[in-house]
C-alpha cells in the first residue's frame, strides 16, 4: 500500500513537472522570436529542411529581416515527402491569429493551404512549384489566387536550359566518356527534360566533333536512394570519365563513387558534376580540378530576399508597379568548378551565420529594394539583385 | 456518520476498479484544462473556431482508425499495414473518382479490397500457424510497392480528386458526426454482441476460448473486417481534406493508431480491459499536443521531447502492472 | 549411417534456402545481361548490407526469442549514430572513439529501456514506444538537430566498407553466439521465454536478466551503428516512430531466420536468412530499372516472407505429405 502510495506521489508529481516544463515555454522564446515591439505578425517558414548550411543561413537570414521589419519568425517543418495532408497539418498545426505570410519550400497542398488560410500571403523559395504552374498540375488553382506572390526557384527553371548548361561543361571539360543520374521524373520533371536536353546537346556536338562524346546507357533513376555499388559493376561504366548528377549527386551518387573507387570498380579518373552543397571539411577536400567531384551548382543565397520582399509589400498594400503577377523567377546559379572557388566557397559557406555575413549583395541593399524602403523600388531591380548572382560575385 | 463509513469504501472500492479509466480520462481532462488556461494566456484560445476546426481535422483520420483498431488489439493483435491501406485507398478514391465523376464507385471498390485484405489478415495467423503479425507485415510491403508502381506509371508524386467537391469532409460537424456514429456502431458491437466478447476473450486466452467452442478463426476475421470498414471511412476524410493523395499518404499511420491507444489506456494484449473509448481519449490527447503546443509557444524541436514524456508519464500510471512476474 | 544422413539433411536445410535464392537471382541477372551477378565486386558490395541486415536482425531477435517485440531499436541506433559520428568528427575523425560511443551510446540506452520495462512494470511494447518516442525526441535537440553526414568521412566510413565491416559483422555474431549458447542469462531467458512464472519460480531473477540481455542488444547495436551510420545521411527524427520502420524491415531476416535455425541453430539461420534477403533484393534491383527496382523488390520481399513463414508453418503437414508419398511410392515398389 505504501509502495503504492509513494508511486502515485511519484507519477503526481512527474505530471507536475511535465505540465511545468509545458508551462515554463511560454515564457520561452520561439525560433526568430522578433524584438518586443514588433506588431507586424508572424512569417512562417515551411522547410523541407532541417539542418545544413542553407538550413542555418535561411534561419539567420529571415530571423534579421523579420526583425528589421517588425515580423515574428518561425519556421515549421513541411512533410518529409511532400504529401500535401501533411504539409497542410504542419502549417495548421502552427499557425496562430497573427500569421500574415508563409514562404514555402514544398509545393505539396498549397491550394488546399491557400483556400484553409485565404488571407495569408504565399510566396516560394527553392522549388519551381510544378504543380501550380503546370496547367495539369494538382495546385493549378494557387495561381488564380492573388494572394500566391512569386516564387524564386530551384535553380535552372527549364529542363532545357539546365540541360544544356551540364552539355556544355561536358564538352568544355573535355569528357569523352559520361553517364547521367536524375531523380524519378514523377518527383522532378524537370530533370528527365533536362536529361533529354542533355542528350540532344551532345548529340548535336558530336555531328561535328573529330572525337565523340559517348554517353553510356540510359539515364539511371534514384528512388531516393543513394546509388547503387553495382553501378559500376555494369558494362561501360567502371570506366566513365564523368558522371552527370541532375539530383543532389554530393548526398546521392558521390559516397558510392569513393567506395567504389577503394574497392577498384571505379575508375579513379571518374569524377562527378552535380547539384548541391555540403559543408563537410572531408567532402570539400575531395572537390575541385581533379578531385572526385569536379564541380557543383548551388542557387545564390541573395535568392531568399525575393519571397520576403514581395509578402513585405503585399503586406504593407504597396507592390511594385513593375511587378507582373506570380512567376517563377531563376534564382543566380553558383557553379563552383575549381579548387581555388571551392577554398572561397569554403570560407564564406562555413555555416549560416558566416554566409549571412559574406552574401554578395548586402542585407541592408535588400532592404533597400523594399517599397517601404524605396518607393521607387522595381521588380526588376529586386530580381536583379536578389536573383543573378553567380560564382563571380563571390569571387570579388 | 455509519453511512458515511460505508460509502467511502464503495468509492474507493470503485475508485480502484476503474483506475486505469479514470488515468486514461484524467489525462484528457488535463490537456484539456492545461491547453484552455495556457492557450487562453498566449493569447490565442485553442478552443476558438479555427483551432477546432484544426484538432479536428487533426484527430479525425487517427481516431476513425484507432476505433477499429480496437477490436484487433483486443485479439492481441496488431496490424502493420494500416498505413499503407490508407495510402492506396485514398488513391482509388482520387483515381476512380476523377475517372467516375463519384466516389460511390471507389469507396465500394476500397471496402471490398479492405475486407479482403482484413479476412487474409484475420485468418492466415490461424489456418496458416503464423505470427499473426506477418500477414500485415506482407500486406505492408505489397502495399508500398503497388504504391511506388501506381505513382511511378501516372508520372506524378501527387493526384488530386477534380470532379468531386469534398467541402462537406472539412466541415467538424460531419466528423464529429461520422466518429459519433462510428463509435456507437463500433461500441455497439464490441459490448453488446458477441463479435466483441469473442474478440475480448480470444484476446484474454486463446486456449480457453476456443476449448469453450469460439470458432477462433471466424471470431478473428469479423474483427479485421470491422476494421476494414473504418479503413475506408477514415481514407475518406484522409483524401477528402485536401481532395488530394500522395505515394506517401499513410506513411506511419499505424504508429499513430498503436499511440493513440496506448495513451487512452488500451492493454496491448488485448483481452476483457479493452475499451472502444480509449481510442477516442487517446486520439484526442495525442492531437491536443500537436495543436495546443505550437499556441503555447513550445519551439516545435521541443515538441517532441514533451509528447514523448507526457506519454510515458500517462501510460506509467495506466499501464503498469503492479505485482507478479513483469507483462508482456 | 544415420548420423550422416542426419548430417546431410542439416546443411541442405541451413544452405538450401540462400543456395536456391542465389541460382534463381543469377539466371534472372544473367538472363538479363548482369553478368557481374556472382562476382567478387558483387561480393564485397553486398557483405556490408548483410551485415547491416544481420546485425540489426540480431540485436532485435535477442529480444524478440525472449518474447519481448522492442520498438526502441532503431531509435538507439539513430541517436547512438549522431553522438559518435559527431563527436568523433570533432575529434580529426578518431575511428576509435567513433567505435567506443557506438557501443557504449547503445549499451546505455538500451539499458535505459530495460530500468524502464522492468521498474515501470509496462508491457515491453509499451515500454519500448515510450522510449522510441523519447530517444527520437533528443535527435533535433543534439548538435544542432543536424543529424549525421559521414558518407564522405573516409575514415569514419572504414567500418562500412570491406574488409573493415568484418570487424562489426563478426562482433555482432560473436555476442549474439555468446548469449545464446554460452551465457547464463541466454538460458535464463529461454526458459522465461517458454514458462515466465515457472522460470521466476525456480529462482530465476527476471530483473537481473532482462537488464542483462539488453546490455548484449545494446552491444548488438552498437556494432550495427558502427556500419549504419555511415552507408548514408542520417537526419534526425521529426515524425513520430519514424524509426519503428526499422523493427519491421529488420526483423525479416530474424523470422527467416528462426526456421532455418531448426537445422542450425538461430545464429546461422538469422545469417543465411540475411543472406537470402540481399540476395533477392540486390538481384531484383539490378533487373528492374529505378522506381520499379525499389517497389517490386519490396512486394517480392513480402511475398518471400510469407512463403517462407507459410513453409515453416505447414512444415508439419508438408511432412505428412512427403512420408505419405514416400510410402506410397515404397509400396508400390515392394508390390
Amino acid at each position: 500500500m505504501k509502495g503504492k502510495s509513494v508511486l502515485k506521489k511519484a507519477a503526481t508529481i512527474l505530471t507536475a513537472a511535465a505540465m511545468a516544463t509545458g508551462s515554463l515555454t511560454v515564457c520561452g522564446t520561439t525560433v526568430g522570436a522578433a524584438p518586443a515591439d514588433s506588431d507586424g505578425g508572424k512569417i512562417l517558414y515551411l522547410s523541407n529542411i532541417n539542418s545544413g548550411v542553407y538550413y542555418d543561413y535561411y534561419k539567420a537570414f529571415y530571423e534579421r529581416i523579420c526583425a528589421d521589419l517588425g515580423y515574428d519568425f518561425e519556421i515549421i517543418y513541411g512533410d518529409p515527402y511532400n504529401d500535401p495532408n501533411g504539409n497542410l497539418t504542419a502549417v495548421r498545426n502552427a499557425y496562430t491569429d497573427d500569421v500574415v505570410g508563409l514562404i514555402t519550400t514544398q509545393d505539396g497542398g498549397i491550394e488546399s493551404i491557400m483556400d484553409e488560410y485565404p488571407d495569408m500571403y504565399v510566396s516560394a523559395l527553392g522549388t519551381d512549384m510544378d504543380s501550380v504552374f503546370d496547367e495539369d498540375g494538382t495546385n493549378h488553382g494557387a495561381l488564380e489566387k492573388d494572394h500566391f506572390l512569386a516564387v524564386s526557384g530551384d535553380m535552372f527553371t527549364s529542363g532545357e536550359e539546365q540541360g544544356q548548361y551540364y552539355a556544355q561543361q561536358i564538352i568544355d571539360g573535355g569528357y569523352k566518356k559520361v553517364a547521367t543520374v536524375l531523380f524519378p521524373s514523377y518527383a522532378y520533371p524537370s530533370t528527365a527534360i533536362a536529361d533529354q536536353a542533355f542528350r540532344d546537346a551532345i548529340e548535336e556536338y558530336n555531328q561535328t566533333a573529330d572525337e565523340k562524346i559517348e554517353i553510356v546507357g540510359e539515364t539511371t533513376v534514384l528512388d531516393f536512394t543513394p546509388l547503387d555499388a553495382s553501378f559500376f559493376l555494369e558494362e561501360g561504366y567502371g570506366d566513365l570519365d564523368a558522371i552527370v548528377g541532375l539530383c543532389a549527386g554530393i548526398q546521392f551518387i558521390y559516397p558510392t563513387m569513393v567506395v567504389a573507387k577503394a574497392d577498384g570498380t571505379c575508375d579513379q579518373k571518374t569524377q562527378l558534376i552535380t547539384n548541391g552543397y555540403e559543408y563537410d571539411a572531408d567532402i570539400l577536400a575531395d572537390c575541385g580540378d581533379d578531385k572526385t567531384i569536379k564541380s557543383t551548382t548551388i542557387t545564390n543565397p541573395e535568392a531568399a530576399f525575393l519571397p520576403i520582399a514581395l509578402i513585405d509589400n503585399a503586406i504593407q498594400g504597396k507592390q511594385y508597379a513593375d511587378y507582373p503577377g506570380a512567376e517563377n523567377v531563376e534564382p543566380g546559379i553558383i557553379t563552383v568548378d575549381s579548387t581555388s572557388d571551392f577554398e572561397v566557397i569554403k570560407e564564406k559557406f562555413t555555416d549560416g551565420q558566416t554566409l549571412l555575413e559574406n552574401i554578395a549583395v548586402s542585407v541592408e541593399e535588400l532592404e533597400m529594394l523594399l517599397i517601404r524602403n524605396n518607393p521607387d523600388a522595381t521588380y526588376a531591380a529586386l530580381v536583379e539583385a536578389a536573383s543573378t548572382e553567380t560564382m563571380e560575385s563571390y569571387l570579388e | 456518520m455509519a453511512n458515511n463509513e460505508n460509502q467511502k469504501p464503495a468509492l474507493v472500492d470503485w475508485v480502484k476498479e476503474h483506475g486505469t479509466d479514470l488515468a486514461a480520462y484524467g489525462g484528457l481532462l488535463f490537456c484539456i484544462i492545461f491547453f484552455t488556461i495556457t492557450t487562453s494566456m498566449a493569447g490565442s484560445s485553442i478552443w476558438s473556431q479555427a483551432k477546432i476546426r484544426t484538432l479536428m481535422s487533426d484527430v479525425i483520420v487517427t481516431a476513425l482508425m484507432s476505433v477499429g483498431a480496437v477490436f484487433i488489439y483486443s485479439l492481441g493483435n496488431m496490424d502493420i499495414s494500416i498505413g499503407k491501406q490508407i495510402g492506396l485507398y485514398s488513391t482509388i478514391m482520387v483515381l476512380l473518382g476523377n475517372a467516375t465523376g463519384s466516389l460511390i464507385l471507389p469507396v465500394i471498390l476500397c471496402l471490398v479490397i479492405a475486407v479482403i485484405i482484413g479476412a487474409v489478415n484475420g485468418a492466415s495467423g490461424e489456418v496458416l500457424h503464423m505470427y499473426s503479425v506477418i500477414s500485415s507485415v506482407v500486406f505492408m510491403m505489397i502495399l508500398s510497392g503497388v504504391s511506388t508502381i501506381i505513382y511511378s506509371t501516372i508520372g506524378t508524386r501527387n493526384i488530386v480528386l477534380h470532379t468531386v467537391d469534398t467541402s462537406m469532409l472539412k466541415s467538424p460537424v460531419i466528423m464529429v458526426a461520422a466518429l459519433a456514429l462510428e463509435t456507437a456502431i463500433i461500441t455497439y458491437f464490441f459490448n453488446f454482441t458477441k463479435y466483441g466478447k469473442y474478440a475480448k476473450a480470444i484476446g484474454a486466452n486463446k486456449t480457453a476460448a476456443e476449448q469453450s467452442g469460439i470458432n477462433v478463426v471466424k471470431y478473428k476475421v469479423i474483427p479485421y473486417i470491422f476494421l476494414a470498414c473504418t479503413l475506408v471511412v477514415a481514407s475518406l476524410f484522409q483524401m477528402g481534406y485536401t481532395g488530394a493523395a500522395s505515394d506517401s499518404t499513410g506513411t506511419g499511420f499505424e504508429m499513430n493508431v498503436m499511440v493513440a491507444l496506448i495513451l487512452g489506456g488500451m492493454p496491448l494484449n488485448g483481452g476483457m480491459n479493452s475499451k472502444v473509448s480509449c481510442a477516442v481519449i487517446g486520439a484526442f490527447t495525442f492531437a491536443l499536443f500537436d495543436v495546443g503546443l505550437p499556441i503555447i509557444g513550445v519551439p516545435t524541436k521541443m515538441t517532441f521531447m514533451v509528447k514523448a514524456c507526457i506519454f510515458l508519464v500517462v501510460v506509467l500510471i495506466t499501464c503498469r502492472k503492479k505485482n507478479g512476474v513483469l507483462p508482456r | 549411417m544415420k548420423k550422416g544422413r542426419e548430417l546431410m539433411i542439416k546443411i541442405a536445410g541451413t544452405l538450401g534456402l540462400p543456395a536456391a535464392m542465389y541460382i534463381i537471382m543469377m539466371i534472372l541477372c544473367f538472363a538479363n545481361g548482369k553478368t557481374y551477378f556472382g562476382s567478387l565486386a558483387m561480393w564485397r558490395s553486398i557483405i556490408v548490407n548483410i551485415a547491416v541486415s544481420v546485425s540489426c536482425a540480431m540485436g532485435i531477435g535477442l529480444q524478440f526469442k525472449s518474447g519481448r517485440f522492442d520498438f526502441s531499436g532503431g531509435s538507439i541506433m539513430l541517436v547512438a549514430a549522431i553522438v559518435a559520428g559527431n563527436a568523433a568528427k570533432n575529434h580529426d575523425g578518431n575511428l576509435v572513439l567513433f567505435g567506443v560511443l557506438c557501443i557504449g551510446v547503445c549499451v546505455i540506452l538500451s539499458i535505459g529501456v530495460a530500468l524502464v520495462y522492468v521498474y515501470g512494470r509496462l508491457p515491453i511494447m509499451i515500454s519500448t514506444i515510450g522510449m522510441a518516442l523519447l530517444y527520437e525526441s533528443i535527435t533535433p535537440l543534439i548538435f544542432g538537430g543536424g543529424g549525421i553526414n559521414l558518407v564522405g568521412n573516409m575514415s569514419l566510413k572504414k567500418f562500412s566498407v570491406y574488409p573493415g565491416v568484418l570487424f562489426p559483422f563478426l562482433g555482432s555474431v560473436a555476442v549474439y553466439a555468446v548469449f545464446s549458447y554460452l551465457s547464463k542469462t541466454g538460458k535464463q531467458s529461454v526458459l522465461l521465454a517458454n514458462n515466465q512464472g515457472a522460470a521466476v519460480n525456480i529462482g530465476i531473477n527476471e530483473t537481473k536478466n532482462v537488464i542483462i540481455s539488453y546490455v548484449y542488444s545494446g552491444l548488438i547495436f552498437g556494432f550495427a551503428t558502427m556500419i549504419y551510420a555511415s552507408t548514408a545521411i542520417h537526419n534526425a527524427s521529426y515524425t513520430s516512430l519514424s524509426t519503428a520502420g526499422e523493427l519491421f524491415s529488420n526483423i525479416l531476416p530474424v523470422f527467416v531466420g528462426l526456421y532455418i535455425g531448426v537445422f542450425c541453430g538461430d545464429t546461422i539461420g538469422i545469417i543465411m536468412g540475411s543472406i537470402s534477403i540481399c540476395l533477392m533484393t540486390y538481384g531484383l534491383q539490378a533487373i528492374l530499372k529505378a522506381e520499379l527496382g525499389s517497389a517490386v523488390s519490396t512486394a517480392m520481399m513480402g511475398i518471400f516472407v510469407l512463403l517462407v513463414n507459410l513453409a515453416a508453418g505447414q512444415s508439419g503437414n508438408i511432412k505428412k505429405i512427403f512420408a505419405k508419398m514416400f510410402a506410397v511410392h515404397k509400396k508400390s515398389r515392394a508390390a
